[in-house]
């Protein structure tokens, strides 16, 4: 049997700046005990990523292996590599470090699987990158997690939520009572995988009705793409949680989100609602991985992460929309003005 | 978004004194401002009558440095007072003085007022604090005034030292904010969006001739028109330094507090001035004795319950601020009660108001002077 290839981590330089991120991944989001196991995934991007959170998890003691993503499979992935799979069977935590490539989410959904029956505490960390090394993980995540306590409080409790923002965005949201809302505010769990950085509570909405104006960014690998689109939002009309319409004057983007999003007979159809809760952050970077946690509403098409909301169907894509400046009200009362939580003094 | 200074300037306004009368005098012939000038340069003035003087500080990078300004310009003005045959009181209004018979400075400016305002103007005999805290973004400044707004009523519930008008107890701890109330532009200000949105409002009131500046504008709260702060304006004076102080510490750690909080994409529910003036009235009408309305419970709650809540709300920024000392002195506050709490009791005890103005004159000498010379 050949054995798996394996990358000492512990040997690769790496930006000291690097490292109040990875502590904090390693030591305040997953809380990792130097008895556990940990699976590191990673690729030849964020390598150097990886070895400081390697430097880190050596710090607490605890075994873990490494593994990049070229030295076991063609980019891009076609499916989940039985080394790292075989890996996780054993692991209690897994961080993903990895600048994905487009039609990759398969592998993804694979190893979340994995994640979900096993109950790992999982730190997805889809497309990091040193700015958000610096920035997003270097959030409080206490604070963070205490904040998204008291959102996620509100608005399970909730049958309407409606968000506006100066942009044009005005939509409601009922909610099904049989779906769950989860956290995730970077305090990792055997109850969710999160990503990170953390900072949101999401749902799957009930319906969705009205007109959401992306003016932060799209997700996926249209992110990386079209970036910040503040200068050219992306107008999206909604009737029966379905897209029925998209605008913009990036005519490319428009045609490439509207293919995206009908992909399957489900990719088109609102499969989260979400509050970004991560009150840290002051600007959107670009990157869905960490814009979609800045203070507001952002909803998704496609995937629903049934296995964790309650949702009872599936799409195999899952984009997010981030806008900015929210007001929300939960039932009639505001929770945030301009982008900012209400709080009572 | 850059930290702000967040830079203390401290402004009180002192009566001149009669030792014989006790009542206010003209400190015009007895050259204690120029002499004052001579001394403290611009950190003196006149004010509209002319038995009220005002002393501010430099800017001050902390409340340590405050504390020893103010203290200075106390001292330095009760000194130059005695010295002139005058005494000097800090009370937000004079216990039986007559407002129809005081004199007016010989200022232009001063006179516009009165040719504008009349008898409001004339009878706006009083006397206040005025705190600034740096805050050099603009339109920060206006988001943390919208938030600042909820807590006047509870910084004008400590600070109240005027419960006498005219020789009669009003019933009121603070009836400097009722005669002050008559006034335009005063009061607690409405919500504004942003710097521009505030700007808008002043250039439309000065091109309609309603104003011709924003330090026409008087509101209990204001962004400075001049300096880049954020300037207090719904104290009371206290009587002594220390409440002074720990008042002027409480509104720098509250714009702390709530820049914090603004930093981290967190606000304060913002309510509407209606609702925030009826707390107004009660900390003026009731001070530390009453209650305000909590508008999140919507129900109300006893001052003295409230205040230990909102020195909570403040205490992670005390220790960076430096002002933990000032701060503390609060619960002594509560015990000892305000300044109007302080003037009634000498009252009741005496009858006499000539006693409290003694009384005022000898607390403002508190941690300043020694103890008054007996007095006639």
């Amino acid at each position: 049997m050949n054995q798996p290839v394996l990358t000492d981590l512990t040997k690769t330089a790496f930006d000291p700046e690097l490292s109040p991120g990875a502590y904090n991944a390693v030591n305040t989001c997953l809380r990792i005990q130097p008895s556990e196991k940990v699976t590191l995934i990673t690729d030849q991007e964020c390598l150097e990523i990886a070895a400081s959170l390697a430097h880190e998890l050596a710090k607490v003691g605890s075994q873990f292996k490494a593994f990049v993503l070229e030295d076991l499979a063609p980019r891009p992935l076609t499916g989940l590599p039985e080394e790292i799979a075989s890996d996780m069977e054993t692991s209690q935590v897994s961080i993903f470090a990895v600048r994905v490539q487009q039609r990759e989410l398969k592998s993804r959904m694979q190893m979340t699987d994995i994640v979900n029956r096993r109950r790992i505490r999982h730190a997805h960390m889809v497309n990091i990158n040193r700015q958000i090394m610096l920035e997003g993980m270097r959030a409080d995540y206490n604070r963070v997690d205490a904040l998204s306590r008291n959102v996620i409080d509100i608005v399970s409790r909730a049958k309407e939520i409606r968000a506006t923002n100066p942009a044009g965005s005005d939509f409601t949201a009922r909610l099904n009572p049989n779906y769950r809302w989860l956290k995730t505010s970077g305090i990792i769990s055997p109850d969710k995988w999160g990503n990170l950085p953390g900072g949101e509570v999401f749902t799957t909405p009930g319906e969705v009705n009205g007109i959401c104006v992306v003016d932060g960014v799209v997700g996926d690998y249209l992110c990386e793409k079209y970036q910040d689109l503040a200068s050219h939002p992306l107008t999206i009309h909604i009737k029966n949680n379905r897209i029925t319409e998209v605008f913009s004057d990036n005519k490319e983007l428009e045609a490439e989100f509207w293919q995206y999003t009908h992909t399957d007979e489900n990719s088109d159809r609102v499969g989260e609602f979400a509050i970004g809760t991560n009150i840290e952050l002051t600007h959107l970077v670009g990157k869905i991985l960490q814009d979609e946690k800045f203070p507001g509403v952002h909803i998704a098409f496609g995937n629903p992460y049934g296995a964790h909301t309650g949702a009872d169907w599936y799409s195999s894509t899952h984009i997010d929309v981030v806008g900015t400046r929210f007001n929300i009200w939960v039932d009639g009362r505001q929770i945030m003005a301009d982008g900012r939580f209400l709080i009572e003094a | 978004m850059n930290r702000p200074s967040l830079s203390i300037g401290i402004e009180e306004e002192y009566q001149t004194i009669d030792p014989e009368t006790r009542d206010l005098r003209s400190h015009i012939q007895s050259e204690i401002l120029p002499k004052a000038k001579r001394v403290l340069h611009e950190s003196v003035k006149p004010e509209m009558h002319q038995s009220v003087i005002e002393v501010g500080t430099r800017v001050c990078c902390g409340i340590k440095e405050a504390r020893e300004d103010i203290r200075n310009l106390r001292r330095a003005m009760i000194t130059l007072a005695s010295q002139n045959g005058l005494l000097l009181a800090a009370g937000s209004t004079h216990p039986f003085a007559d407002w129809k018979v005081q004199e007016i400075y010989p200022d232009e400016r001063y006179h516009k007022v009165l040719q504008e305002l009349q008898m409001v103007a004339r009878a706006n005999l009083v006397f206040g604090l005025h705190v600034h805290v740096g805050i050099e973004d603009r339109n920060t400044a206006i988001h943390i005034m919208n938030s600042m707004r909820y807590f006047l009523p509870h910084i004008l519930a400590l600070s109240t030292n005027s419960p006498f008008w005219e020789g009669q107890p009003t019933g009121f701890k603070s009836y400097r904010s009722k005669v002050f109330e008559r006034f335009p532009r005063t009061g607690i200000p409405d919500v504004f969006a942003n710097w521009a949105d505030y700007e808008t409002f002043v250039n439309l009131l000065v091109k309609t001739g309603c104003i011709d500046n924003g330090k026409k504008i008087w509101w209990d709260i204001r962004p400075h028109p001049h300096f880049n702060t954020l300037e207090v304006r719904v104290c009371d004076i206290p009587m002594r330094l220390d409440e002074t102080m720990a008042i002027a510490a409480l509104i720098q750690a509250t714009v702390a507090m709530l820049y914090k909080l603004h930093a981290s994409n967190k606000s304060y529910r913002i309510y509407g001035r209606a609702l925030l003036m009826e707390n107004k009235f009660r900390a003026a009408r009731y001070g530390l004795d009453g209650k305000l309305i909590d508008f999140g419970k919507e129900e109300e709650v006893p001052l003295r319950d409230l205040m230990p809540e909102y020195l909570n709300l403040i205490d992670d920024v005390v220790d960076e601020l430096g002002s933990r000392e000032e701060i503390d002195y609060i619960h002594e506050m509560l015990k000892m009660g305000t300044g109007a709490d302080r003037q009634l009791k000498v009252y009741e005890e005496t009858g006499d108001l000539k006693k409290v103005v003694d009384y005022m004159v000898s607390e403002t000498r508190v941690g300043v002077c020694e103890p008054t010379p007996a007095l006639a």
